[in-house]
């Protein structure tokens, strides 16, 4: 028990706390409590590699599997923080404080993922939450920024209360939270009795407040008014790192304790999915703003990787891995260059922000076409890869219909992609646009992956298979 | 033999290539190598004509190059050697060689001197291609390219519009015809696999069709084929009712219209259908049909001509209604008439077109014969030539044009093919009548062009170049017929490469007797009577003036409209063909297709997208509302599901 | 029989110079001229080596390349060529080294990364062409449209980023569809590779269905009649190299895809359907020709006339279907004629949109009113210029003519008047096309306010190779056929194998 003392969460904890002890020395030289931070980071996802995998848990979880997820987690976290500072730094608005609740953030995260029972998995979201309305409202100077932060906070207060109802109606019905148990539970309960009604809308309830962290239609209402109003830097977390820690937890719900009840929740999920599809493709149609058009892109995404988990088959699951994994690298990439443009000295807001763009700047004018293009799912980029395994899974499990509308829906999404590159290739503009940096090379590594991912996808698709190995062992 | 026709059909293409290289040299380099390029190709067809005699050998058949040799079909350019196809050459690169002659003189001021030998070159090697032809492919090739030529050729004089529509209606009217031409083809090429002369004389009944529908109608395979195969020809030897682009091919320059639109290009149908013989006489119906697009044609075309006062659209129509003799003696399988009057006329209506280019050389471009007059005392040389070529013409005793037609006339009224043989008859009357209505109005009376233009130089005629031609042309148009006509008819000269010889040796042997007879006896047919009745009234009215006819007016503009043809072709085809393609592009392809299907459903997509934005307020209550519904909806779907 | 991937250097030589080209933005234009033309070149030399190595008597695919790439999906990296494919090569090779000719007395700003993205749409091109599993296959389609798109869209006219989103959507619109019925094969055959598409058994319904997907995919590609609408934009705004290559060798992919998947796997659904999308190829030969005789924009008028002689193509792709019972030979010759068609139309459109785009330095517009009296300054051109019209009139002796006469054949063989109604294109055409020749060329133009010149050296030779070629393979298409006659026949037999 004593090795548990060196698990990533504790000592991301221990170690912002000392960090922000520092910090408070180190005014001047804020690079370097910010370099602690990255070096923390490293360290705790090298622990993430090294732990060690428990047996049988009670109500938290470790394994490969979790381990693995971990790393991803931050990882990602190490790239945004990267993307993030020199964005600060920018419009310098740099404050210690927001990597620091961002890591509390991340901790909780980290804790959903590895939650094994609902009352942990209810803490990890709080303290997610928690942070995500400090970051939200990050921005003091803008008004936007604080509303976000106000409506996010409500309704983020809103989901709890569902999810928490959710979580009772089950404690309520199968007498435990426990993963396992509650499977055990379910598994011998007849279907015409109260128990099960109870434990089928508790389901439903924990489903819809998950669905709202995930930002899923028709739970996404709030997506784009926060993503518009918080920092570009904060909306690059919201977009990355929740997403993955949700869908790790829808995973791990849907297919330890509720398993059994497949039948009910794997419609209900299609049905989510591609709603999500066709709104996200939809609404983002007539966006200007870029950020909001980001937001039902995310959407759309969101949509997709609910609806490859729903068809509760081998292939569905590994698609939607993959799919989330290469969504979430896209979105890195898509808002990482546009933390490194700014027009006249503040974030780009709007599309036509980045009009000739492709004159001025075409390297970054290089990237944006990449990433767009990878979104927008046209091959030989990666993202062509996600939507064909999807759209392979659906069609193996023999939804035709589904998969046509899901790629017509892709057609038009495409619109808004294409809208992009046009305003950055085919338009021109007069007033200046600026980059901070002439080049960055994690960007650019972000960037060419997108691109050498879709030559050679095996890559990717082997680590994938990988995991979702580890998960049905889990599973079952 | 096979090497020397293949030099004799190359020659004029080599001569081609060098001209394009030598574009920019000298005039004097241009005239030597056109000019040498087809004198060797004559000299070589009347050598190879006396060594087919002499040897008298049958008919020779090889191909040169492979088009395509797969296990579907096996195509190849090829020669045909006999005595229809030499004897079709050196007419051909005869003529053609006195008009480059000729053209020397008649081109020298013309800035595009080398372009002109160039296209006149090129187009004498695609009607050697056809004549020699030993495959349907290799005739359809060289078809199109006559065309071409014809098409250049009309449109000589780039700055000209008229010039410019003209050559674009002459190639689209042959188009018309080419599909025909072109569908036969295919159907060859489908029934027979094959599109080589001989096999398919050999095989006569198709192999793989045995009878095609067309439009409702069943026909046999092989009347179908030739039925398709005469359509092209109608187009190509302007008959009825695809004649009508002939007189404004008169555009081009007059030694082209000597060359093409009179004694050669506008007799390859003839040729062809003479050279498909044996194939037609097996057809039921088609011979027939061609026999009444032939006389028809002789006969209202020629009426035509009579209301025309462009010396040159006069004699276009001429050429028509000769052409219909041709067709109507194809139509009559007298295959070896047809044969003989396509070589007269190719003769004595070149001198007529060079005679006509040298007086309008002459009256510095006026082709109005009401405008032109009295040039007998300013050029003899052209008087005489054009007048033995009238009297060839007419059909006057003893000429060549006489022996032709009249044998033509005469056996079709012999083989009773009633109504034919009267508008064949009378159209020896409007025959005589235009020819002598040239005649007098330019040689007699007096000019009404100011003075100095017709004596500027001393002496009053055209230079050698251009007169020698008219010498060398006057002896053939006269005496040739009277030479071939007994061999002709007994079917020495074209032996058996034209089926059904024994209709025309049936003929000769009752009606004819010999060429001599024949003169005698012609003094007291019917068609001297009408021939003498023609040259008087004319004498009197064109001459004398001693009378004068108003004709009704309408039928003075029907005839001057060329039935309707005239303002079909060049008024309302445009017209529908502008309004309704218009119509087509801008109703159905933008609005409908376009606008209607494409666009709106992209704007469709963009107005649901601005509507349902509308949901997005940004009032927190409006979320939560959506929110909760959201979430009983999906409660109330379970609870009846389950 | 080779000891180095031949296909694979051919695929990825030019997309690799091409990366090389468009990320190093603007290294100075002679240097990136004489990259791009010594690429070309190699490729035409590689292209012309494979042609040579290529042994007609067996169809069978030759030179393959095959490894596993995506492992779990069985995707396999399977590349290969056949008679029908080596053309298409060549083609391709071939007008990408006009181009390169054409493009280095050009000015274009940022001219190495203009020149970048025809190499990548070269290496493309060349993979899709040589692709046998359907998915890479379908990658290289699809990725066909990324270069092209900023192409016109940056080098472009005036009207450009309609045309470019039009052009986008509608291709991928009809891609998507494919893309799903790909998959629906792969399903069930357990293997992307496309020659085993050929043996599967499906049912009536699957095959229409199936049938449809592809007939909209690759009918929008062609394009085919009712879903042709983005072609004359998208021309219309292209710079003139765009233009060549889009209509020389991009639409060619369509029919390609055709032959590929259309014939051999949707037979039963084809037999079936086969008189309504003769119906289509027909209308598009006829009215479409009547369209391009209404147009008053040179371009315009050329992309029409394009689609008209697609409308062969296609006609003589599903006589296939319509003959294949009663007259093999004649299914054979119409499925042979569309090949030739192809590669003739990829010279002769060519060769067209070379001419317009010289007209256009000097008149600086492509309106026909706005172009006289050409002939009068620009003699060798316009001589060149009417040879390829008449080529484009489908003129006997030019390739133009033998495509259109092996289809009118086996149309006959089923039917007189399918054969009648193609047949009326001989005039159609002739009449746009000499059209073209009369307003433009000829008339009189005393002043010359276009400042017309005879067009330059490189120009010349672009033209006159076009030239020598048209003639070549009018006049003895020999080579042409022998290559195709095998493969030609394969399919054909697999097709009838497809329907046991």
């Amino acid at each position: 028990m004593f090795e548990l003392f060196y698990i990533p969460e504790v000592i991301l904890s221990i170690g912002v706390l000392l960090i922000i002890i520092l910090d408070l020395y180190l005014q001047k030289h804020k690079y370097i409590s910010f370099f602690l931070i990255q070096l923390l980071l490293v360290i705790a996802s090298l622990y993430a590699l090294t732990e060690v995998p428990q047996q049988n848990y009670i109500s938290y979880e470790f394994s490969e599997f979790t381990s693995l997820i971990k790393f991803i987690l931050l990882l990602g976290a190490i790239i945004i923080f990267q993307y993030t500072y020199r964005h600060l730094n920018h419009l310098n608005s740099l404050k210690i404080e927001y990597f620091t609740i961002s890591i509390l953030g991340l901790v909780g995260t980290i804790v959903m993922i590895s939650a094994y029972s609902l009352l942990m998995l209810y803490l990890g979201i709080e303290l997610l939450s928690l942070a995500l309305y400090a970051l939200i409202g990050f921005n003091k100077h803008s008004g936007l920024s604080s509303e976000a932060a106000i409506k996010y906070y409500v309704l983020g207060a809103m989901s709890s209360g569902i999810l928490l109802f959710g979580i009772s109606l089950i404690y309520g019905f199968t007498g435990s939270i426990n993963y396992f148990e509650i499977a055990d539970q379910i598994r011998n309960i007849n279907s015409n009795s109260v128990q099960f009604l109870g434990i089928i809308f508790g389901i439903i309830f924990i489903t819809a407040s998950l669905c709202f962290k995930f930002g899923a239609a028709p739970f996404h209402i709030w997506v784009p008014d926060i993503y518009q109003g918080s920092l570009i830097s904060t909306t690059i977390l919201l977009s990355t790192l929740p997403k993955i820690a949700v869908f790790i937890v829808f995973l791990k719900l849907y297919f330890i304790p509720f398993m059994t009840l497949e039948y009910v929740w794997s419609d209900i999920l299609i049905f989510i999915g591609i709603t999500s599809i066709i709104i996200g493709s939809i609404f983002a149609l007539t966006q200007e703003n870029i950020k909001r058009l980001l937001a039902y892109s995310a959407i759309s995404n969101i949509g997709f990787i609910i609806l490859a988990m729903a068809l509760v088959s081998n292939d569905g699951l590994h698609a939607s891995l993959y799919y989330t994994i290469v969504y979430s690298f896209t979105a890195l990439a898509s808002f990482g260059v546009i933390t490194h443009i700014t027009s006249n000295s503040h974030g780009i807001e709007d599309i036509s922000d980045l009009a000739g763009l492709s004159k001025t700047h075409p390297y970054f004018a290089i990237l944006i076409l990449i990433t767009m293009l990878s979104s927008a799912g046209i091959p030989p980029l990666i993202g062509f890869h996600a939507k064909l395994m999807v759209i392979q899974a659906l069609i193996n499990n023999s939804y035709i219909l589904l998969s046509i509308i899901v790629v017509l829906m892709t057609v038009v999404s495409a619109y808004y992609y294409l809208r992009v590159i046009k305003t950055v290739y085919f338009e021109e503009r007069e007033n200046l646009i600026s980059t901070y940096t002439s080049s960055n090379i994690l960007l650019s590594i972000n960037v060419i992956l997108l691109l050498a991912l879709g030559v050679f996808p095996f890559v990717l698709f082997d680590t994938t298979s990988y995991l979702v190995n580890l998960l049905t062992v889990i599973s079952i | 033999m096979i090497a020397l026709t293949l030099i004799l059909l190359l020659s004029p293409l080599i001569g081609t290539l060098l001209l394009l290289f030598f574009q920019n040299s000298s005039k004097n380099l241009t005239i030597l190598i056109s000019n040498i390029s087809i004198l060797v190709a004559f000299l070589l067809s009347l050598f190879l004509l006396y060594l087919f005699y002499s040897s008298n050998s049958s008919s020779i058949s090889a191909n040169f190059l492979t088009f395509a040799d797969t296990k579907l079909f096996s195509l190849h350019f090829g020669i045909y050697i006999d005595s229809l196809s030499l004897i079709m050459s050196s007419v051909v690169t005869s003529v053609s060689l006195l008009v480059h002659y000729y053209s020397i003189s008649y081109m020298k001021h013309d800035k595009s001197f080398n372009r002109f030998f160039v296209y006149t070159n090129f187009f004498t090697f695609s009607m050697l291609l056809i004549v020699f032809a030993n495959n349907f492919l290799q005739l359809f090739i060289g078809w199109e390219l006559v065309g071409l030529s014809s098409y250049l050729l009309i449109g000589f004089w780039i700055k000209k519009e008229s010039a410019i529509k003209a050559n674009y209606k002459a190639f689209l009217v042959n188009r018309v015809g080419d599909i025909g031409l072109l569908l036969g083809l295919c159907l060859i090429l489908l029934s027979y696999n094959t599109t080589d002369y001989n096999q398919i004389f050999q095989i006569k009944n198709s192999i793989n069709l045995d009878s095609v529908s067309i439009f409702g109608f069943t026909f046999n395979a092989l009347s179908a084929i030739c039925l398709l195969l005469f359509i092209g020809a109608m187009a190509k030897s302007a008959q009825v009712p695809l004649q009508f682009w002939l007189p404004d091919s008169m555009e081009g320059p007059t030694p082209i219209s000597a060359l093409i639109h009179a004694a050669t290009m506008v007799t390859a149908g003839i040729y062809m259908v003479a050279r498909l013989s044996p194939l037609y006489e097996l057809t039921d119906g088609v011979l027939v049909f061609i026999l009444y697009v032939g006389s028809i044609t002789a006969f209202f075309l020629g009426l035509v001509a009579l209301v025309q006062n462009d010396i040159k659209r006069i004699i276009a129509y001429s050429t028509i209604s000769q052409l219909g003799y041709m067709t109507a003696a194809l139509g009559a399988s007298l295959y070896s008439l047809a044969m003989f009057h396509l070589i007269t006329h190719a003769f004595f209506k070149a001198l007529l077109f060079l005679c006509a280019g040298s007086i309008i050389i002459k009256c510095h471009h006026e082709q109005d014969i009401r405008k032109i007059g009295g040039l007998r005392k300013y050029m003899p040389i052209t008087y005489l030539a054009f007048m033995y070529a009238s009297l060839s013409l007419i059909g006057f005793p003893i000429t060549s044009g006489f022996y032709s037609k009249e044998s033509i006339i005469d056996a079709i009224g012999y083989f009773g093919h009633t109504i034919p043989y009267l508008m064949l008859l009378l159209s020896i009357f409007t025959t005589t009548l235009y020819t002598s209505k040239i005649f007098f109005k330019v040689f007699f009376g007096e000019s009404t062009l100011p003075k100095e233009e017709q004596n500027d130089n001393p002496k009053n005629e055209n230079d050698r170049q251009m007169l020698l031609p008219l010498f060398i042309l006057t002896a053939p148009s006269v005496f040739l017929g009277l030479f071939i006509y007994d061999p002709l008819m007994i079917g020495i000269l074209f032996q058996n490469s034209l089926a059904a010889n024994e209709l025309t040796i049936a003929f000769y042997n009752d009606y004819v007797i010999n060429s001599f007879k024949f003169f005698l006896h012609s003094f007291t047919s019917i068609n001297f009577l009408i021939l003498l009745i023609g040259l008087i009234f004319s004498y009197l009215y064109y001459y004398k003036k001693a009378f004068n006819i108003n004709v009704p007016q309408f039928i003075r503009s029907t005839l001057t409209k060329e039935y309707g043809f005239e303002s079909l072709s060049s008024y309302f085809i445009p017209k529908i063909q502008n309004i309704f393609t218009k119509y087509l592009w801008r109703k159905i392809d933008i609005s409908t297709i376009d606008n209607g299907l494409i666009n709106n459903t992209s704007s469709l997509f963009s107005n649901l997208s601005s509507k349902m934005k509308k949901l997005q307020t940004g009032f927190i209550y409006h979320y939560s509302l959506i929110i909760i519904s959201a979430l009983i909806f999906l409660l109330i779907l379970v609870r009846i599901t389950y | 029989m080779f000891d180095y991937p031949i296909l694979s250097i051919l695929i990825w030589l030019p997309i690799l110079v091409g990366l090389i080209l468009v990320s190093s933005n603007d290294i100075g234009k002679s240097l990136s001229t004489t990259i791009t033309l010594l690429t070309t070149l190699i490729i035409l030399f590689i292209s012309i080596k494979l042609f040579q190595s290529y042994d007609y008597s067996e169809g069978n695919l030759q030179f393959v390349e095959r490894f596993v790439w995506i492992s779990g999906l069985n995707i396999f990296y399977y590349l290969a060529v056949d008679g029908i494919s080596v053309s298409l090569v060549l083609l391709t090779s071939f007008i990408n080294f006009l181009i390169a000719i054409y493009a280095s007395s050009e000015d274009y700003d940022n001219k190495s990364s203009y020149l970048g993205y025809f190499l990548i749409l070269e290496g493309l091109l060349m993979g899709t062409f040589s692709a046998f599993d359907s998915i890479l296959f379908y990658i290289f389609f699809e990725s066909l449209l990324i270069p092209l798109f900023l192409i016109i869209g940056i080098w472009g006219g005036e009207n450009r980023k309609y045309a470019t989103i039009k052009f986008f959507l509608y291709t991928f619109f009809g891609s998507v569809l494919m893309l799903i019925s790909i998959i629906y094969l792969a399903n069930l055959a357990d293997s992307f590779a496309i020659e085993d598409f050929y043996y599967l058994t499906l049912s009536f319904e699957e095959e229409v269905l199936l049938l449809l997907a592809f007939l909209i995919g690759f009918g929008i590609k062609i394009p085919m009649w009712p879903v042709h609408t983005w072609l004359p934009d998208a021309h219309v705004e292209a710079p003139t190299s765009g233009s060549v290559i889009l209509a020389s060798v991009l639409l060619k992919v369509g029919g390609y895809g055709m032959i590929r998947f259309l014939l051999p796997i949707t037979t039963e659904a084809g037999i079936y359907l086969s008189d309504y999308m003769i119906y289509l190829s027909l209308i598009a030969i006829i009215y479409i020709s009547f369209v391009a005789f209404a147009q008053e924009d040179m371009k315009k008028l050329i992309a029409y006339s394009s689609v008209a002689h697609m409308g062969f193509v296609t006609m003589g792709i599903f006589l296939v279907f319509n003959l294949m019972g009663n007259n093999p030979t004649a299914a054979a010759i119409g499925l042979e004629g569309a090949m030739v068609q192809m590669i003739s139309h990829g010279l002769i459109s060519a060769a067209l949109f070379f001419c317009i785009g010289i007209m256009y330095k000097h008149s600086h517009s492509r309106l026909i009113k706005d172009n006289f009296g050409v002939a009068q300054f620009m003699p060798i051109f316009s001589f060149m210029m009417v040879f390829f019209l008449m080529a484009n009139s489908g003129l006997p002796g030019t390739s133009g003519f033998v495509g259109e006469f092996l289809v009118i054949t086996s149309s006959l063989g089923s039917s007189f008047l399918f054969g009648f109604l193609a047949a009326l294109s001989l005039i159609l055409s002739a009449s746009y096309s000499l059209k073209l020749g009369k307003n433009v060329l000829f008339g009189d133009n005393q002043k010359n306010s276009q400042g017309y010149l005879e067009c330059k050296s490189n120009e010349k030779i672009v033209l006159g190779t076009l030239v020598i070629f048209v003639l070549y393979l009018g006049i003895s298409p020999d080579l042409l056929f022998n290559l195709l006659d095998k493969s030609v026949s394969d399919i054909i037999s697999s097709i009838s194998l497809g329907k046991a």
